[in-house]
């Protein structure tokens, strides 16, 4: 999908270039592995499983910028949090992870948010590529009356320099 | 006849000033060109009218009188008096001997045809105007009739009135500074009473029909074009051949050609062509010995010529062979001993004699005289050399070589090209003759001879005293300038003019109307439709410019950025024509400002705005109303409308260019769907980001 970067940035500039999950998010991750893995290995392990799909992504998605991993990594991350909050706030963290990860409702919603994720990457693109081949359509519309509107004006020589 | 030039001229200014005479202007213009009192020219406003009282009959030909740049009609006098008339209308292709018939005008000739009129005339015969000539119709038969039809002239009569009557008028011609040029049999008439009338000689180049027999050398080797203006030898050469032929009764040299009766005049010299064979007392020998000498100088004028006639005996010898050279030169099988014989050799056989001269023969034949070291000198310098970058078609440096070896061993005959022959003050005619009969070789021919230089070679040998030949030298020193420079107004076209003052315009636009001056031609293309669109030619841009004196391109400062301006034709066109309006003093030329403002669209059209352009256009018709050219002029020549067109024509290339980058890249569908998609991407990664970040902190806030 991003074969052609270099000449998109060309004709629309590009404020900065994403390349996967920043460093911050990194971290963020990292930490509360860390976290999970000193409080509970049942909490570590529900949630390796519930970022599973992120996983997959982050795997399969080898394109600059790698929008799609990070957007079901945000997804899947939105779906996964209030469960590790409810964990977290527990006194009995691994009874709580055992629970949580017993309770098909809490797969449902992870999995979800982490569904929601891959349609936005498949809806998102394909609609603002509308909106820009109907903009660019009627920009190329008006450039082609300016460049009249010039040679008429100052004739056909305007179009050898 | 004794009277000096000075009183001449006073006579002569005398005779201008007489209401009488030529000066009359009752029913039109008069105007003296480049202020010469001799080049006086009168304009009748009446069809087909001269000076308000001889009125042409184009319906009724005298081919008697016909020349070959003259045709002749019978005029009536307006007021049913006066001398019998014929009127002679010159061609407008050739030069008119304006000086000539102003004088001549001016004096009533016993033995001669008087002028008594000369105007330029509206003609009902021609679409435009002729100049009309009214010449005194001579009374009598031609020698020449009189001969055929009673054989010899009597020797008594001969004597004692022919030729003191002709001797007369040769000298008060000279005195004039004319040479006749026509002194021969069918020219001369003789009526019942025995008296001579001679006939006239302006309606042709000087000389031009005259019968290689009655020219000296230098005349008879050059084309009957370019003979030139003669000197004081030629009508007397003619008046001696003249006398022998009346006294043999017959021409020996008529339905003989010409170049067989040159060689003849080589070989045998005039003297004894015309002589041989005629039993003549010893009185009449000393006349023919004094009138054909070979050598210029023993040539006879008019106080030798009256001696004689009084009774006074020269025993003169027969007149020396042209011998400068006791041994013989070879040249194409033939020996010459005489360096004018060899040099028309040479030119009549151009390519034997180009390998001739490239071989050291000549010298070596030379270098056995000891007085003719100079001559070795120059002859061994002579190569093709001088003026290569302005060379025209069909000359080398050989040509140039042979030319310039035929100027230095016969600097006084004519200048030879290959089949070109002209003396020096011949060129201008001939190079009329040029433009006249569209003959490229003599135009090239006279481009060679100008920006070669070759007039040099004979311009130290050119006497002081004669003027006519100083005053062509001069004028073709600066032809070599005019012709080398490109511009509008200058070229060949230019030294057309400066050879011939007395030339009216050769613009086919004009042509018909006869133009003598700027003022002239002003008027009548103001008047006049357009020939093809075309208002102004190289032929009109020369004559105005030379009537200016122009020694440079009219300067327009304001242009001196914008030199595709400068050198744009039509600006120049216009800069010409509005000097012109502004020296001559013109009044208002409406139709004309007009037709150049609509001439002026190709001009207008080099700027790129459209807006700009019919700014200026409208500006341009604003002006075409007051009819002055200067300020139409000031408008197309004003920068302000050029710097803007530059500055705004930069600013709309650079958009242009722009414009058509981003042209190229919207119109790739793929690329914009890609960029679209990109972005639908990164709003992707955005909301998903943005909701993440709102989660965590509401839980956070929960949580404490």
């Amino acid at each position: 999908m991003d074969e052609n970067n270099e000449n998109n940035s060309a004709i629309i500039p590009v404020s900065s270039e994403l390349h996967g999950i920043s460093v911050a998010g990194k971290a963020i991750g990292l930490m509360v592995m860390i976290w999970l893995i000193s409080i509970s290995y049942y909490a570590f392990a529900f949630f390796m499983l519930g970022m599973l799909p992120a996983i997959l992504a982050i795997i399969v998605d080898k394109g600059a910028g790698r929008f799609g991993s990070q957007t079901i990594s945000a997804c899947n991350f939105i779906g996964i949090l209030p469960f590790l909050f409810d964990i977290g706030v527990n006194y009995e963290k691994s009874i709580a992870a055992t629970e949580a990860m017993k309770d098909p409702y809490t797969w449902m919603i992870i999995y979800g948010f982490a569904i929601i994720g891959l349609m936005l990457i498949y809806v998102l693109p394909n609609i603002t590529a509308i909106i820009f081949t109907i903009k660019a359509e009627s920009k190329l519309k008006r450039l082609t009356q300016e460049q009249e509107k010039i040679a008429n004006e100052w004739g056909d020589q305007v179009r050898n320099f | 006849m004794a009277e000096n030039k000075d009183t001449n001229s006073k006579d002569f200014l005398n005779t201008l000033e007489d209401p009488a005479g030529l000066n009359s202007t009752s029913d039109g213009s008069e105007y003296y060109l480049r202020k010469n009192r001799h080049l006086r020219i009168t304009c009748s406003q009446v069809k087909d009218e001269v000076d308000g009282m001889f009125a042409i009959n184009f319906k009724q030909e005298l081919p008697q009188f016909n020349t070959a740049f003259g045709k002749a009609y019978s005029v009536t006098h307006k007021f049913g008096a006066g001398e019998a008339a014929y009127a002679i209308t010159l061609d407008k292709k050739y030069p008119i001997r304006l000086a000539e018939i102003n004088k001549l005008a001016a004096k009533t000739f016993d033995h001669m045809v008087n002028i008594l009129a000369a105007q330029v005339v509206p003609s009902s015969a021609s679409k435009g105007r002729v100049f009309a000539v009214i010449i005194e119709r001579p009374s009598g038969i031609t020698l020449a009739e009189y001969i055929n039809k009673n054989g010899a002239v009597n020797p008594d009569y001969l004597t004692r009135t022919l030729i003191p009557a002709i001797g007369v008028i040769i000298a008060e011609l000279q005195k004039m500074g004319i040479t006749h040029g026509r002194i021969n049999t069918n020219n001369i008439y003789l009526d019942e009473a025995g008296k001579i009338t001679v006939g006239e000689c302006i309606s042709e180049p000087c000389g031009y029909s005259q019968p290689i027999i009655y020219e000296t050398l230098n005349r008879a080797t050059a084309m009957p074009i370019g003979k030139g203006n003669g000197n004081e030898t030629v009508d007397y050469n003619a008046l001696g051949v003249l006398a022998a032929i009346l006294l043999r009764g017959k021409d020996i040299t008529e339905g003989v050609d010409q170049e067989e009766v040159l060689a003849r005049k080589f070989e045998e010299g005039t003297y004894k062509i015309v002589t041989s064979g005629i039993d003549m007392q010893p009185q009449m020998l000393d006349f023919f010995r004094g009138m054909l000498a070979n050598r210029k100088n023993e040539v006879w004028g008019l106080n030798q010529l009256q001696e004689w006639v009084r009774g006074r005996r020269f025993n003169l010898l027969p007149p020396a062979d042209s011998i400068e050279d006791n041994r013989p030169i070879a040249f194409n099988g033939v020996k010459y001993t005489s360096r004018k014989y060899l040099v028309h050799k040479l030119y009549i056989n151009w390519d034997e004699g180009k390998k001739f001269v490239q071989k050291d023969n000549i010298i070596r034949w030379i270098s056995r005289n000891p007085n003719d070291n100079e001559l070795i000198e120059r002859l061994e310098l002579a190569s093709g050399h001088y003026g290569k970058e302005r060379t025209a078609p069909g000359f080398d440096d050989e040509d140039e070589t042979l030319a310039q070896y035929i100027l230095l061993l016969d600097p006084t005959g004519p200048i030879r090209l290959r089949d070109f022959s002209a003396n020096i003050d011949g060129l201008g005619c001939a190079l009329a003759d040029a433009f006249a009969r569209n003959n490229t070789h003599n135009l090239h021919s006279i481009e060679n001879i100008i920006s070669h230089n070759l007039q040099l070679l004979t311009h130290s040998k050119a006497p002081s005293s004669d003027t006519s030949l100083q005053e062509a030298t001069n004028n073709l020193q600066k032809c070599i300038e005019l012709l080398r420079k490109k511009d509008y107004g200058f070229g060949i076209e230019r030294c057309l003019y400066e050879l011939n003052k007395a030339l009216p315009c050769q613009s086919p636009i004009l042509l018909e109307d006869l133009t003598f001056t700027n003022e002239e031609l002003l008027r009548t293309i103001d008047e006049n439709e357009s020939v093809g669109g075309k208002i102004i030619d190289k032929q009109m841009a020369a004559f105005i410019s030379e009537r200016l004196d122009l020694q440079m391109r009219v300067h327009l400062s304001a242009l001196t950025r914008f030199p595709e301006f400068t050198t744009n034709i039509y600006i120049q066109a216009l800069a010409l024509l509005s000097l012109a309006q502004q020296t001559c003093n013109v009044g208002a030329l409406p139709k004309l400002s007009a037709k150049i403002c609509d001439s002026l669209k190709g001009v207008t059209s080099i700027l790129h705005s459209k807006t700009i352009r019919v700014d200026l256009e409208e500006n341009l018709k604003k002006t075409v109303n007051k009819g002055v050219l200067s300020n139409i002029l000031r408008i197309i020549t004003n920068p302000k409308y050029l710097v803007r067109d530059r500055i705004g024509f930069k600013k709309a290339t650079n958009i242009y260019k722009n414009n058509a980058i981003q042209i190229v890249k919207l119109s790739n569908a793929k690329v914009v769907n890609n960029v679209g998609y990109r972005y639908g991407l990164q709003l992707a990664v955005m909301i998903s980001f943005f909701i993440a970040t709102i989660e965590i902190i509401t839980l956070v806030i929960k949580a404490f």
